[in-house]
């Protein structure tokens, strides 16, 4: 009887420790999002967020440097800054770096009802939406590497049409 | 990391676009040294058959004529594995041996030679003569319609390469300058071939040879254009060491596209093939400076 009780305990045990651990994964899908909104040059993250409001400051003074960022993409990137404001529970602005990370902290904590939910599905398809309309108006640095590409090879002799042939009289 | 980022680019380069009508070519200048090698051996032969019949002795030309035939298989295999380097190589090569059995000819044509042997030499070699210019005239054909597919690829290659650098938005303005020279090259292909002169077919590698130059030296022209703002507005560590890479680069290579301008009309070919020869040394830098801003940026990032 004893070792049955015992058993089940384990169990119960085993059971709390990997729902746990099932709970401490989720904020890594969030890192994956806080990455690719830092990609997406809103600048939303930790070094850059000392509030909400310097948030949006630096949104519009670092986003010119990006060069061909179109205005749709700054709307974008601007409705995306403001949507993240608005949900930002005005009681969780501390001091604390993790509490002003305001997505991270957002998608971190259980959504309390559907509609949160979808505002929160919606910004994220908003940041990889404009992170495709980033990717395709300014070229990485990747990509600009490519273009510095040119033909080394000199010609032997120039008195063929392939350049390395040389004449035979 | 520089290394490995050096081994990528050097992979990258390797695989470099080749002409498909490279090998028509190697195969129709083939065609053309062994024209002049077989009337080489066929001339010796006549004129030591005159010796024999004037009684006067000659040189034994036998070493210079196998390595001839050595060079002329040499450059057989290049062309067969449409190797243009070694073709190339071996084709100076040749060059060489050849002006060596002309110096030792020269050398045995001034000692104890007959009236009667020139003579005879001079009888015998014009239907050697004739032959050779027959089979030139056949290579000459093959390497017409070669060359004519070969330029033509290359400008298909080049406006590959036009449309690309234009759809992100470069000025392809100058590269475009250079393909429209490159069509008139084209046209100027069958009057040269037709002219049977081979001082023609060689203005038109002149230019050739000056075009291919500048379209490499407007593209990098284009690419630098292209990129400078939008490296100036990055966040690449090595932002200040790339853009005054750049802008020295683009400096010189504005000035060598001055120095290098492209003529259809060639008044001194020597002249015009040391130009060229000058104007590739000088760009041969400036590839090397162009290909280093890559491996800059891509360090910057990582």
């Amino acid at each position: 009887m004893n070792t049955k009780i015992l058993v089940l305990l384990l169990l119960a045990v085993t059971f709390i420790f990997f729902g746990c651990a099932a709970k401490s994964a989720e904020p890594q899908e969030d890192d994956h999002v806080l990455e690719a909104t830092d990609e997406n040059g809103t600048n939303i993250s930790s070094d850059s967020s000392a509030s909400t409001e310097d948030n949006n400051e630096s949104l519009s003074t670092e986003e010119p440097e990006e060069t061909i960022v179109s205005d749709e993409t700054n709307k974008t990137a601007a409705e995306d800054d403001s949507s993240v404001e608005a949900e930002e529970p005005s009681e969780e602005e501390t001091t604390s770096e993790e509490t002003e990370v305001a997505p991270e902290g957002e998608l971190g904590t259980e959504p309390t009802d559907e509609t949160e939910v979808s505002e929160e599905t919606e910004q994220v398809e908003d940041e990889t939406v404009s992170n495709e309309a980033n990717s395709t108006s300014t070229p990485s640095d990747d990509e600009i590497a490519d273009l510095f590409e040119i033909d080394t090879d000199s010609p032997v002799s120039d008195e063929g049409l392939d350049t390395e042939i040389p004449g035979s009289d | 990391m520089k290394y490995i980022i050096a081994l990528l680019i050097l992979a990258s380069l390797s695989f470099a676009w080749t002409n498909d009508a490279t090998t028509d070519m190697l195969d129709a200048r083939y065609d053309y040294m062994v024209c002049n090698v077989d009337y080489a051996g066929n001339w010796l032969l006549m004129r030591g058959e005159c010796a024999s019949e004037h009684n006067v002795s000659v040189f034994d030309s036998s070493d210079y004529m196998d390595d001839l035939r050595s060079d002329l298989a040499d450059i057989r295999e290049a062309a067969d594995e449409d190797d243009s380097v070694d073709f190339g190589i071996n084709s100076l090569q040749l060059s060489k041996h050849s002006l060596d059995l002309l110096g030792a000819l020269v050398v045995d044509a001034l000692a104890n030679k007959s009236l009667g042997f020139f003579a005879c030499v001079r009888t015998n070699e014009i239907h050697f003569q004739e032959n050779l210019a027959d089979c030139r005239v056949a290579a000459m054909e093959n390497e017409r319609d070669a060359s004519k597919q070969y330029v033509n690829n290359e400008i298909d290659y080049a406006n590959t390469q036009i449309e690309e650098l234009d759809a992100i938005g470069a000025d392809t303005s100058g590269m475009e300058a250079v393909v429209t020279h490159a069509e008139g090259l084209v046209d100027d292909i069958d009057p040269a071939f037709d002219s049977q002169n081979p001082t023609e077919v060689r203005k038109l590698y002149l230019r050739h040879s000056r075009l291919l130059l500048l379209f490499r030296l407007e593209k990098m022209v284009s690419t630098i254009e292209y990129a400078k703002p939008i490296i100036e507005a990055g966040y690449n560590r090595n932002k200040e060491e790339i853009l005054e890479k750049s802008n020295v680069l683009e400096v010189d290579t504005l000035t060598l596209i001055e120095e290098c301008e492209y003529s259809s009309s060639i008044s001194s070919p020597v002249q015009y093939s040391s130009q060229n020869a000058e104007c590739w040394i000088d760009a041969a830098e400036l590839f090397h400076d162009f290909n280093s801003i890559k491996l800059l940026i891509l360090d910057g990032v990582l």
